[in-house]
């Protein structure tokens, strides 16, 4: 590593008229008296969005609070495999299968209890990925406030499809 | 004399009104002491020596001392400055006298350090 | 009204109620003002939800810290900690009795004779304001010292050093528009500003920059705000003070920003003339009260504050010793010599 081609950066020392920096110290408060000017007298440009008058548009992929499908008949999707159980990583749903007697091979089991605690969930997205039958998406709704902590734990009343799937404020769900 | 009645009062007012104002704080505000709440910020560990122990610079007592010798320099120049119609050029050859002794001292302060990073 | 219970009871205890209630009123709108015109200089909008278009905010803002809990840490000196804000806002507010806002008034022709708008006059006015505000180092140290924790400690002592360091040059540049008035009266030195057809700042513009500087350093603003930085010491010597306490200390650092101000004003552009008090040409503005001068001045003033606030980063604690004591001082005392010799050459040189 001695023969390395170097360059030389140094360009010497720094004259005395911009050591005292007044330059720049006015070019910046032009820079903020623009802003202020603008922003009272002209034309109002401000990064601030009013919340809750006006609200940001977010993206189809945003990850919100979770809705469980339905089929046509209203009946839910989920067959209780335990597949988004499994793969949360913060271990927030709860699942208790029961046998629906008169149903097909292929929806013989379905959920008795299932569960979702909002306050543990990391809103990753790994439910909806590891679930087989899109049983399980995530709308876009991410206001949610409670006031104890009792009321974070969603069951299947809540969780569920409400109306057609269209109404709903899709967020990040297979094949859109 | 009698301007200054006025100021007396004043004083007595500008007293008053912190000592009103914590009196009607003290009656008003919430009050649920506990000792986790007592202890001094220490970004998150607990203290282990009060404030009052920690040692600090000597640097401060320098600039106090400097600020005490120049602050009689300026007291010195205010009844100069008030009555320089009336001193022309003897009293400012004077007054120039002075403060190129002050500005011996001043020169020797810097120059012995006293004056850096404090 | 020339009975001396009127003329020194009622008269001046109506002045001191009107002062103090416009004082607190200012200071405390003057910390909404300062949220909204740091917000539209950093383009984005200040408070503008509790009230109208966010007006209230200062209202709010006053209860909540009236019902704050007030937190006295563990082992800390109590009476020295319940004593440095009263240390603090007693000169803040004691100076305002010798600031003039007008000169002679009738309050809009209400009273029979003109009173003089400020509460007094004393001769050694400048000395006074000077004087008094520097007591309020005082209760920084004190403060700083009282509650028991190292960051209050350093913000205190470093607070304290700086208040100190810039007193000196504020100093010189007072003595060099007195050089020019030729008194420590403040009525008399905007007196002077008018019989002279000039404003102090025309010769004394380097005396005017170094007052603000050490005026901006004297009331721990940025540029010079180290001391109350978050995130360098925690806010300071005031860590520790919550509720009612803490809002002393802030009411006493917009009422010494205002004193600077009004200082600024009267020093330096004439207090309540109008501009070109003399010329006959614009006498038709006299019937703007002059009272609107003295605010818009202080006013520009207070917007300078809150631009600076608004652009600069903050200097290092070393190098802000070092712009005063090394930069400041010679300059200050430089321009007292140069403003001396030019007086002299004007006034005994020239003439013959």
């Amino acid at each position: 590593m001695k023969n390395v081609a170097t360059v030389n950066v140094d360009r010497g020392p720094i004259p005395w008229t911009e050591r005292i920096y007044l330059g720049p110290i006015v070019r910046g408060l032009g820079v903020t008296l623009r802003h202020f000017l603008r922003n009272v007298f002209g034309k109002r440009d401000v990064a601030t969005i009013e919340w809750p008058e006006v609200k940001r548009q977010y993206s189809e992929r945003l990850r919100g609070r979770h809705i469980l499908t339905t089929k046509d008949d209203g009946s839910l999707r989920c067959v209780a495999c335990y597949m988004c159980e499994t793969a949360c990583p913060a271990n927030c749903i709860t699942i208790v299968a029961e046998e629906d007697p008169e149903a097909p091979v292929e929806w013989e089991k379905r959920p008795l209890l299932y569960e979702i605690d909002l306050l543990r969930c990391v809103f990753c997205g790994f439910c909806v990925d590891a679930c087989p039958k899109e049983a399980i998406i995530m709308s876009r709704q991410h206001e949610m406030a409670f006031s104890e902590r009792s009321e974070a734990v969603v069951g299947i009343e809540e969780l569920r499809q409400k109306g057609p799937i269209e109404d709903e404020d899709l967020g990040y769900r297979p094949y859109f | 004399m009698v301007q200054y009645v006025p100021i007396v009062l004043f004083t007595l007012v500008a007293v008053s009104f912190p000592i009103v104002t914590l009196l009607i704080a003290k009656a008003v505000r919430a009050g649920s002491p506990h000792p986790v709440k007592g202890e001094p910020y220490e970004c998150g560990v607990p203290a282990t020596t009060t404030a009052f122990e920690t040692r600090f610079s000597i640097r401060y007592y320098l600039i106090a001392v400097l600020f005490v010798v120049f602050d009689v320099e300026t007291i010195f120049l205010f009844p100069w400055a008030v009555m320089f119609e009336k001193l022309a050029l003897f009293g400012f050859i004077e007054m120039m006298v002075f403060l190129a002794i002050l500005l011996v001292g001043y020169v020797y302060a810097w120059r012995r350090g006293a004056l850096e990073w404090a | 009204m020339d009975q001396p219970l009127y003329q020194f009871l009622i008269i001046p205890a109506v002045k001191i109620v009107a002062i103090l209630a416009v004082l607190l009123l200012v200071v405390a709108y003057l910390t909404f003002f300062e949220r909204k015109v740091l917000a539209y200089l950093q383009v984005r909008l200040g408070p503008n939800r509790v009230g109208p278009k966010g007006w209230l905010q200062p209202i709010a803002d006053a209860f909540k810290l009236l019902v704050k809990e007030d937190l006295i840490p563990s082992k800390a000196e109590r009476f020295v900690f319940l004593l440095a804000p009263c240390l603090i806002i007693v000169p803040a507010l004691l100076v305002w009795s010798v600031i003039p806002f007008t000169g002679e008034t009738t309050v809009f022709g209400l009273l029979s004779e003109p009173i003089p708008a400020y509460l007094t006059d004393i001769n050694i006015g400048i000395l006074f304001v000077l004087g008094v505000s520097s007591v309020g180092v005082f209760g920084i140290i004190l403060g700083g010292w009282a509650s028991n924790s190292k960051f209050s400690l350093m913000g205190g002592l470093r607070s304290a050093a700086q208040m100190v360091s810039y007193e000196v040059p504020m100093g010189f540049a007072v003595v060099s528009v007195l050089l020019m008035a030729g008194s420590l009266s403040l009525v008399r030195i905007v007196e002077v500003q008018r019989e002279a057809h000039m404003w102090f700042f025309l010769p004394g513009i380097l005396a005017l920059g170094i007052y603000f500087i050490c005026g901006v350093a004297e009331t721990n603003r940025n540029p010079f705000d180290l001391p109350e930085a978050e995130s360098e010491l925690v806010a300071g010597f005031h860590t520790e003070y919550s509720g009612m306490k803490f809002a002393l200390f802030f009411l006493a650092e917009y009422a010494n920003m205002l004193v600077i101000g009004s200082l600024v004003a009267v020093l330096f552009f004439g207090g309540w003339l109008r501009p070109f008090p003399n010329v006959e040409f614009l006498a038709f503005l006299d019937v703007i009260p002059p009272f609107f001068w003295f605010a818009s001045k202080v006013g520009v003033v207070i917007f300078i504050y809150m631009w600076f606030r608004g652009t600069f980063p903050r200097y290092r604690f070393d190098q802000l010793m070092a712009v005063g004591w090394k930069w400041l001082l010679p300059l200050s005392l430089a321009n007292v010599a140069v403003i001396a010799l030019g007086i002299l050459v004007k006034n005994h040189l020239l003439k013959g």
